[in-house]
């Protein structure tokens, strides 16, 4: 176990910077609501109100920080490391799976394995496939089509599979089922997702570093999205492919040694995670109590709890993964992982812990908590303006002319453009730093890029009240006691009919309407003002129907349409090759082992 | 998928025996302690909740 490398002084000037930045433009923000509410006298919304949009302004202004620190530019210093030879370094990469579909997830092996291959890795990394899938018959088509790949592959020795009969712990229960049985095989493990992607050059080059710093227990790449169809999912994989590297820059100067880890597409050393990563299961019952849910951010933690390295190399290229195609999907995705973060509220005050790691806990809870607190200011803000009094012209009993109150109006103005400011300017000047060191050239050049910054805050304005419904919901109902679960994921094509998107989203409709009528009713003033949020509330249907259908355009273009990467091309290729269905097989032979099931074939 | 699970269910026996598990290769891991000081504030959070939403329910 190493000894905690000391805070590296640049990290935390990122860290003040950035919780300066965030606090300072939210008091300014509850500066100017608290005066110009008090106007008509000091009333508990008032202070209501604006410990709320300091609360919400800092958040924003948090975002906008940590995309400003990302585009100035940071040394990773991996040195050269061509004398590193990542072959001499037993490596396996695992794929755990839960009711996935098998011919895609095999695939994609089968690409990444012809991908190393390239690389010269062949022998030196192994596959290992963790399936957790419950039902019997699905398991059974997975057995196929690794049969499939096997064949293919001539994996005998080097590509693995097996399945769990006991689904403890989920997936890092899956994981941890591996290195305890597994694990002293490999110095290192590659750990993705079922839809992850990743290129044999760049585990090489992930080794490489590993090897070079003997302190580093875990490096995250940044996966790109790939894949995308629809609207919604473009806009996503753009987004992904354009603002996430500056975004996580930002963050990367902000979480220095105490770096984060997203679950996949991310390398550990074995030893370290084995020693450090066991995760107990919490006293009490889910939602809060049980398993814990958002996994990785606590074996983030624990790691460096113990001293090692956790680090983001965002400019580790060759790292991808899908994406939701709908919003649907993405709500729902959102709320387990709603659920898994608010369950860190159980884990920050653990013992030992870092103080990054308890920051990093508590700002996952806010950026669910934040759109409740968005729903609570909206609210209060009526709340505030029906029970306000009468304005009193003439407050001295022989005054001759009216006295009128200060009117606050463009202050309030004002503090409204900046909160769109706070939304906006980030994103702007990414593309203006993208405009001036060529990257728009990947993204189908300047004009194109600017059309697709353009199309994205537009359809992110547009979901941003129906996704505020849905996170609500989620922290309610988490709150409230009500347990997720861990449903699969849903990957591959999402096109809603309108009927579906109905089902999915009448809800938020209806609240659309009470509001707006409500406001008519009784703060018409205010109705003008909340229009952005009502109509696409009121709209949800149509919304949701309509981004998840496939666009084929030059909006929202990004490097990988113009020139696929070699992994995905070769998964394609894949893809295209294998038969769409397969000949029958015999079930499987099954040697029962601790913890799990490891077949034979 | 379903005719997929349909025809594998008639399928023959194959005599192969390749391994496909996994190395035999122990670690121990450890469960490690995260809880420490019992934190009441989610407990109450959720009780509060829970109340708020039955009495909204009538």
């Amino acid at each position: 176990m190493p000894d905690r490398a000391p805070l590296k002084a640049n990290t935390l000037a990122s860290r003040l910077t950035a919780i300066a930045f965030a606090g300072l433009l939210g008091l300014g923000a509850a500066g100017l609501v608290f005066e110009a509410s008090i106007q008509d006298g000091l009333q508990t919304t008032d202070v209501l109100r604006a410990l709320l949009i300091w609360m919400t302004t800092s958040w924003l202004a948090w975002g906008a920080a940590q995309a400003l620190l990302g585009l100035v530019p940071r040394r990773i210093g991996a040195g050269d490391l061509s004398g590193i030879d990542p072959r001499n370094h037993r490596t396996v990469i695992l794929v755990p799976i839960c009711n996935e579909d098998a011919r895609a997830t095999f695939s994609r092996v089968a690409a990444m394995d012809i991908s190393l291959a390239e690389a010269g890795l062949t022998g030196a990394v192994d596959f290992a496939i963790l399936s957790d899938t419950r039902d019997d018959t699905l398991a059974r088509v997975e057995r196929q089509w690794f049969d499939q790949l096997h064949r293919d592959r001539e994996g005998a020795g080097r590509i693995y599979y097996r399945r769990r009969t006991d689904n403890w712990g989920r997936k890092a229960g899956n994981i941890e089922e591996f290195i305890t049985r597994s694990g002293g095989a490999y110095e290192f493990a590659v750990i993705l997702d079922a839809d992850s992607l990743m290129e044999g050059e760049t585990v090489a080059e992930m080794v490489r570093r590993m090897v070079a710093e003997p302190r580093l227990g875990l490096l995250q790449t940044l996966p790109q999205i790939v894949g995308a169809q629809s609207l919604f999912g473009r806009a996503m994989q753009f987004s992904s492919n354009f603002f996430s590297p500056v975004f996580s820059r930002g963050l990367a100067h902000m979480q220095g040694d105490t770096g984060p880890f997203w679950g996949h597409n991310a390398i550990v050393r074995v030893r370290a995670f084995a020693e450090s990563c066991g995760l107990p299961e919490l006293k009490g019952r889910p939602p809060f109590g049980g398993h814990i849910l958002s996994h990785d951010y606590v074996e983030a933690a624990l790691l460096a709890r113990a001293g090692w390295i956790v680090r983001l190399d965002e400019d580790l290229t060759g790292s991808y993964e899908e994406g939701p195609e709908n919003i649907v999907s993405y709500a729902k995705r959102d709320r387990r992982w709603c659920q898994g973060n608010l369950q860190h509220s159980r884990l920050l005050t653990a013992p030992g812990l870092r103080f990054w790691s308890r920051f990093v806990f508590l700002q996952g809870i806010t950026a669910y908590i934040v759109s409740l607190i968005w729903a609570a200011f909206l609210i209060v803000s009526l709340v505030a303006f029906v029970t306000a009094p009468l304005p009193n012209y003439f407050p001295d009993p022989y005054q001759l002319f009216p006295s009128f109150p200060s009117d606050r109006t463009r202050e309030i103005v004002g503090l409204g453009i900046g909160v769109i400011g706070l939304l906006i300017l980030p994103k702007f000047l990414i593309l203006v730093h993208a405009m001036l060191t060529r990257r728009t050239k990947g993204f189908g050049g300047a004009f194109t890029t600017f059309r697709s910054v353009l199309g994205e805050l537009l359809l992110s304005s547009l979901m941003a009240p129906v996704m505020l419904m849905y996170q609500s919901r989620a922290v309610l109902q988490v709150l409230m006691g009500r347990d997720g679960g861990w449903p699969a994921n849903q990957r591959g094509e999402g096109r809603l009919s309108l009927r579906e998107a109905w089902a999915a989203s009448g809800w938020i409709v209806t609240w659309g309407t009470l509001v707006l009528a409500a406001l008519t009713q009784f703060a018409p003033t205010l109705a003008l003002w909340l229009l952005p949020v009502c109509v696409p509330m009121m709209a949800a249907p149509v919304l949701l129907a309509w981004s998840s259908r496939p666009a084929r355009s030059r909006l929202f273009r990004v490097p990988g349409e113009l020139e696929a990467a070699r992994v995905v091309t070769l998964y394609h290729g894949v893809a295209a090759n294998w038969p769409t269905t397969l000949e029958p097989q015999a079930a499987p032979e099954s040697d029962t082992g601790e913890g799990g099931t490891h077949v034979t074939a | 998928m379903s005719n997929e699970a349909h025809l594998f269910e008639k399928a023959p026996e194959t005599d192969a025996h390749v391994s496909i598990a996994p190395p035999e290769a122990p670690l121990v891991m450890p469960r490690q302690q995260l809880e420490g000081a019992p934190v009441r504030a989610p407990g109450f959070l959720a009780r509060l909740m829970h109340f708020g939403g039955r009495a909204a329910q009538g």
